[in-house]
């Protein structure tokens, strides 16, 4: 079977350059994975994304707090784990793994003196379902974006605690991968300019597009 | 499994030509070539478009019917030394005062002449990936040199530099009209075959060794662009780039290439 079927270009991407796609976009803009109040990220930078802290009666300047996402790791249908993977991704989708790190800052205090604060951290293993989401507008443009549909982290006890952190976890992981982004372009290295009429879609460990170009 | 595979139909790798042809815009040329037994220099300019691309495996890109359009502007040389018969009027003397012996020079006449027209050219070409310093290119590189034919048009070139001709010999004062009726036989010398062979010798090194570039991208290729003050642009290293034709239910041209953050 040609890559082209029965349009004219074809552009795929396998999970391993998604993969770096998504590392040199972790790592130029870190600030989509890093989040945390002033005592972790006094201001925002390209790095981390400073926040307000959690405010709360009676603890001084609020709760502070962090959670950073290690640079997802994408894979892509079907399952690339050889049976390892506790969440395989389903058809035309992918699971993503990623380490979430959740610091808060240990205070104490007497009456209204500062607060003393002990950073305590824990760092989770989180795995996702997700799919491809297309943004197109015309011919040359568009991109795509990742949207996630479940979240699993596997060794959680109590089941009450693992359905809070579960819920957590995936409005945080969906927030953050809504800004990763891979415009369409990427997908050929610039061989050409994209007019999309079908795609994308996740098979055989890869994102594919069709089309035409203008 | 490479990190990117781009593919192309013969419809879509036709259209990569062409924006090919109009990235390399116009070549020129120029120098000194024979025009039948004249000499003449010449300045040329040259510029492909159109052509239909047909992917033949293993790797040939063959290029039907690619129109080279080009346009000379060519200083004809004409020694009238060279066809008129020379003479000259002998010394004469009469009662002791003599006359200086005084011969004939023709001058050599210049004749700028201009003309543009177009040549098919049917050829195979090969594909050429490769890294050029921080680029990466494909190329379409011509194997051999394929042969330029001149049609019917060019008679009506021969003609009309026969009409350019006759205007510059009846410029020259007293003989100029009777030189206008050796036209004829200056471009009878010159002939279809001269022209051609002219045109020949001008054209070819266009041909000979042309590349059409179809991909060109930097090695640090911008993934994301800038977006502000905290997010710089995004790019990625491309570390292997490769082109070739494959065949399946379809011929394709598949470009494969590999990534590193």
């Amino acid at each position: 079977m040609s890559f082209t079927q029965a349009h004219h270009v074809f552009a795929g991407v396998s999970e391993t350059g998604i993969n770096t796609f998504l590392k040199a976009v972790c790592t130029a803009r870190g600030h989509y994975l890093n989040y945390g109040s002033s005592a972790f990220v006094p201001a925002t930078t390209s790095g981390a994304t400073n926040m307000a802290s959690i405010p709360f009666p009676g603890i001084p300047g609020g709760i502070q707090w962090a959670v950073s996402l290690s640079t997802p790791v994408l894979d892509l249908f079907p399952d690339s784990s050889g049976g390892t993977s506790p969440l395989p991704p389903v058809a035309n989708g992918f699971n993503v793994h990623t380490k979430a790190a959740i610091q808060i800052g240990c205070a104490t205090w007497q009456g209204k003196d500062r607060a003393q604060m002990t950073p305590l951290k824990t760092v989770l293993d989180v795995w996702a379902l997700g799919e491809i989401v297309s943004h197109y507008s015309g011919p040359g443009t568009g991109f795509i974006s990742l949207k996630v549909d479940s979240v699993r982290i596997p060794g959680i006890k109590p089941d009450s605690l693992d359905k809070v952190l579960e819920c957590l976890l995936r409005m945080i992981l969906a927030a953050a991968l809504a800004n990763l982004t891979l415009p369409f372009q990427a997908f050929s290295l610039g061989a050409f300019q994209l007019i999309l009429e079908q795609g994308p879609e996740i098979s055989d460990n890869q994102v594919k597009v069709w089309g035409n170009i203008s | 499994m490479p990190d990117i595979i781009a593919a192309a139909d013969p419809t879509a790798t036709t259209v990569l030509l062409h924006d090919a042809e109009t990235a390399l815009g116009t070549i020129t040329r120029s120098g000194g070539a024979s025009l039948g037994p004249f000499g003449a220099s010449y300045s040329v300019g040259a510029t492909f478009s159109g052509g239909t691309v047909n992917l033949n495996p293993p790797n040939v890109v063959e290029i039907a019917n690619c129109n080279l359009h080009y346009s000379v502007s060519l200083n004809f040389s004409l020694d009238l030394n060279s066809f008129l018969p020379h003479f000259c009027l002998p010394q004469i003397c009469v009662f002791g005062i003599c006359t200086p012996k005084i011969c004939i020079n023709w001058p050599t006449i210049s004749v700028p002449f201009s003309f543009a027209d177009n040549v098919k050219f049917t050829a195979d070409f090969t594909l050429d990936a490769h890294l050029s310093g921080a680029t990466w290119l494909i190329d379409v590189v011509i194997v051999g040199i394929p042969l330029l034919q001149f049609g019917a048009a060019t008679a009506g070139v021969l003609a009309a530099l026969g009409a350019a001709l006759s205007l510059a010999m009846l410029a020259i004062p007293f003989i100029g009209p009777f030189l206008a009726g050796a036209v004829a036989v200056i471009v009878a010398a010159i002939g279809v075959a001269g022209l051609t062979g002219f045109l020949g010798t001008i054209l070819t090194p266009f041909v000979s060794g042309l590349r059409f570039n179809i991909y060109k991208q930097p090695k640090k290729f911008p993934v994301l662009p800038a977006g502000g003050a905290i997010d710089p642009e995004v790019d990625v290293q491309i570390t292997a780039i490769a082109a070739a034709v494959q065949a399946t239910d379809k011929n394709e041209l598949v470009i494969t290439g590999d990534i590193a953050a």
